[in-house]
C-alpha cells in the first residue's frame, strides 16, 4: 500500500433513461472535495435532477467529500429532485453513519435497487 | 507545546515538522506519517482513521485558524511506534471556543456545508487534547482500540 495511492479522485458519468449515474473512484479529500462538488453539481442538470452516485470505489471520504454530497443533496432537492449512495466500502458507510449523512442521504445496496428508488 | 502526558510518547521522540500554510505542502507530512504507519503494519482502518483526523486538524489549522494566509505556517510535531501514533498540529491563529460550535448530527444542522471535522477527531481518534487557546491540538491513535 502506498501513501498516496488513493488520492486522486475520477468521476465517471452515465446515463440510465432519466438517471445520472455518477461512479467515484479513489479520494475524496481536502484537495478533492471542490472540485468533486463542481463535477457533481454539474452533472445535475436534468429538471428534476436525479442521481446516483456510486461508492463502491471510494477508498476514503472526509469532510470537505461530505460537503460535495451535501451540496449535491441541496441543488437535487431545490430542484424537485434527489440524490443517493450505492454501495459504499465499510469504512465509507460508517463515516456516513457517524455524521447521519446516512439519513439525509439514502443508501442502497445495489445499482439496481437505487435506480428503481429515484425512478419512482 | 509538550505531549500530554497520557499520550505515552516523551518529548525528545517527537519529530517537528514546519510547513507553509496551504493544502498542497501539508500533505507532504501526511504521507510522510502514513508512510511509517504502514512501516510499522498497521491495517487500512487505522492508517483511515489517522488520515482522516489529521487532514481535519489540518484544514481547520489553514482555513480558520490561519485564516488561509500564506505567510503563516502549520507546525507539526508526530512520532509512530509499533502500538501508537501521536500527531500535533499547531497554526499561528488565535484559536477558537470549541463549545460555541453546533453539533454537526444534530437534525437542523445536517445540511451545514461544514462544522464537523472537530467531530470526526472525537470519532475516530483514541484521544483528542486542545490547548488553552485552541490552536494545538494532539492526536493520539492506538494500535488496539480500549474500551471509550
Amino acid at each position: 500500500m502506498k501513501p498516496n495511492a488513493s488520492d486522486d479522485l475520477t468521476v465517471e458519468l452515465r446515463r440510465e433513461g432519466s438517471i445520472q449515474i455518477a461512479t467515484l473512484r479513489g479520494s475524496a479529500g481536502t484537495e478533492t472535495g471542490e472540485d468533486l462538488q463542481r463535477r457533481l453539481i454539474a452533472a445535475a442538470t436534468d429538471q428534476p435532477p436525479k442521481i446516483v452516485v456510486d461508492l463502491s470505489g471510494l477508498s476514503f471520504v472526509n469532510s470537505a467529500g461530505l460537503g460535495a454530497f451535501i451540496a449535491l443533496h441541496q441543488h437535487c432537492r431545490q430542484h424537485g429532485g434527489d440524490v443517493c449512495f450505492v454501495n459504499p466500502r465499510p469504512a465509507v458507510a460508517q463515516i456516513l453513519r457517524v455524521t447521519n449523512l446516512d439519513r439525509l442521504i439514502r443508501t442502497y445496496p445495489d445499482l439496481d435497487s437505487a435506480i428503481k428508488a429515484l425512478s419512482s | 507545546m509538550r505531549p500530554p502526558p497520557d499520550f505515552g510518547v516523551r518529548d525528545e521522540e517527537l519529530t517537528h515538522l514546519v510547513v507553509p500554510s496551504d493544502l498542497r505542502s501539508a500533505k507532504e507530512p501526511e504521507e510522510q506519517i502514513v508512510s511509517e504507519m504502514i512501516s510499522h503494519g498497521y491495517d487500512r482502518d487505522t492508517i483511515f482513521a489517522l488520515r482522516l483526523a489529521l487532514e481535519e486538524a489540518i484544514t481547520n489549522a489553514i482555513k480558520h485558524g490561519n485564516r488561509n494566509d500564506p505567510t503563516k505556517h502549520i507546525h507539526l510535531r508526530y512520532h509512530v511506534n509499533p502500538d501508537r501514533v501521536v500527531v500535533m498540529v499547531r497554526d499561528e491563529g488565535r484559536g477558537f471556543r470549541r463549545k460555541s460550535l453546533p453539533d454537526p448530527t444534530a437534525d437542523e444542522n445536517l445540511q451545514r456545508a461544514g462544522g464537523r471535522g472537530l467531530m470526526l477527531m472525537r470519532s475516530y481518534m483514541t484521544k483528542v487534547r486542545y490547548n488553552r487557546v485552541g490552536n494545538e491540538v494532539w492526536l493520539l491513535k492506538t494500535r488496539k482500540e480500549p474500551d471509550k
